[in-house]
């Protein structure tokens, strides 16, 4: 069972907080990226490489709201995570026993 | 479920206290119970209702209000860090309260999930 | 009031605001309240460690003494700072200002999943 939901909310390309996020997560961990951890998901990006998950134990998701107000919804994602709205935001938040957010 | 919210992110500076507000709208859509938004650090600034949006902006203190109002939720800000930063009875916009840290930790105690928004 | 376990998360380094002085105090509120407050410095945080050997204009007194409280005050369960994140900014234990435990970064996010309660800053 999943433990500690992870939320990453700034972008890779100016702020540690993902890369230190990474570093600690385990196979009890899920990742949701909010704000602008989003632009994590760029699938050309040089940071997309890190989410290439192979155990498949692991989970990442990503706020709808937030990539639809940056204009990602139009470009290319990677495509092994799982996007949510606000109302499956709360829903991961009562499905883990512990939140962390990243900033 | 009970959820807890902490902000400490004021509302002009980073998304974090807006992401804060829609996720207590939607929580309360989804009928879990909100126990109480704490606010602390520069996110008491979301109390100060002398805040005034200019031409279309969104007024998150005006929200944070309708919230209580609508809702019952519990809104309270830091004394300590509203005294640091001018935010006092004086100018608290409605639905807000003033009261210690220890609303922080009892609320974190008594809700099954404290969420923090900050930046 | 029941007790669950707090885990305050410290990886950032501040200087000419309050927010390390602010972020101890909840940790000493909560332990007061007899919850188990744990703390942890890594990543950019454990700058906030280093002996200071003179005070400036930014002189952060309050953090100093609110540190100190927290080293001494023996309701905090542990304070933790993270070994890799000494070792990547060129530091070693002679550099802290409080004797502190040093913890792998594996151990630390196991911690992390067994925790009740999160707070960073």
């Amino acid at each position: 069972m999943k433990k500690i939901l992870h939320i990453v909310n700034k972008s890779p390309f100016t702020e540690d907080a993902l890369q230190s996020c990474l570093n600690h997560f385990n196979d009890f961990a899920t990742l949701l990226l909010i704000e602008n951890g989003v632009y994590a998901m760029l699938e050309d990006s040089t940071f997309a490489k890190r989410f290439t998950f192979s155990d498949g134990e692991r989970s990442v998701y990503v706020l709808w709201e937030d990539l639809v107000i940056r204009g990602l919804d139009k470009h290319s994602l990677i495509s092994n995570f799982q996007i949510v709205d606000y109302l499956g935001f709360v829903q991961l938040v009562a499905n883990h026993s512990v939140v962390q957010s990243w900033f | 479920m009970k959820f807890a919210i902490l902000v400490n992110s004021g509302p002009l500076n980073y998304q974090s206290a807006y992401s804060a507000l829609i996720f207590a709208q939607s929580a309360i859509k989804l009928e879990h119970s909100l126990f109480r938004v704490f606010f602390y650090l520069d996110g008491v600034y979301n109390a100060n209702r002398f805040i005034a949006a200019l031409n279309n902006e969104n007024n998150l203190v005006q929200v944070w209000s309708k919230l209580a109002k609508d809702n019952k939720v519990d809104l309270v800000i830091c004394i300590t860090a509203g005294l640091r930063r001018g935010i006092r009875g004086i100018n608290l916009a409605s639905g807000f309260r003033i009261s210690g840290l220890g609303e922080l930790v009892e609320a974190s105690v008594y809700a099954d999930r404290l969420i923090t928004f900050g930046s | 009031m029941k007790s669950k376990s707090f885990l305050f998360i410290n990886r950032k380094v501040f200087f000419g605001n309050s927010h390390i002085v602010e972020m101890l105090d909840v940790a000493l509120i909560a332990a007061s309240l007899n919850q188990h407050v744990h703390l942890a410095f890594l990543d950019d945080g454990v700058f906030q460690l280093i002996k200071l050997h003179e005070q400036n204009i930014l002189s952060r007194e309050t953090f100093e003494v609110s540190l100190i409280n927290i080293a001494d005050f023996n309701n905090i369960d542990h304070v933790w700072v993270e070994r890799e994140s000494l070792i990547e900014r060129g530091l070693g234990e002679s550099d802290l200002k409080i004797p502190i435990t040093v913890i792998d970064r594996v151990t630390l996010s196991n911690i992390m999943n067994d925790i009740d309660v999160i707070v960073s800053v």
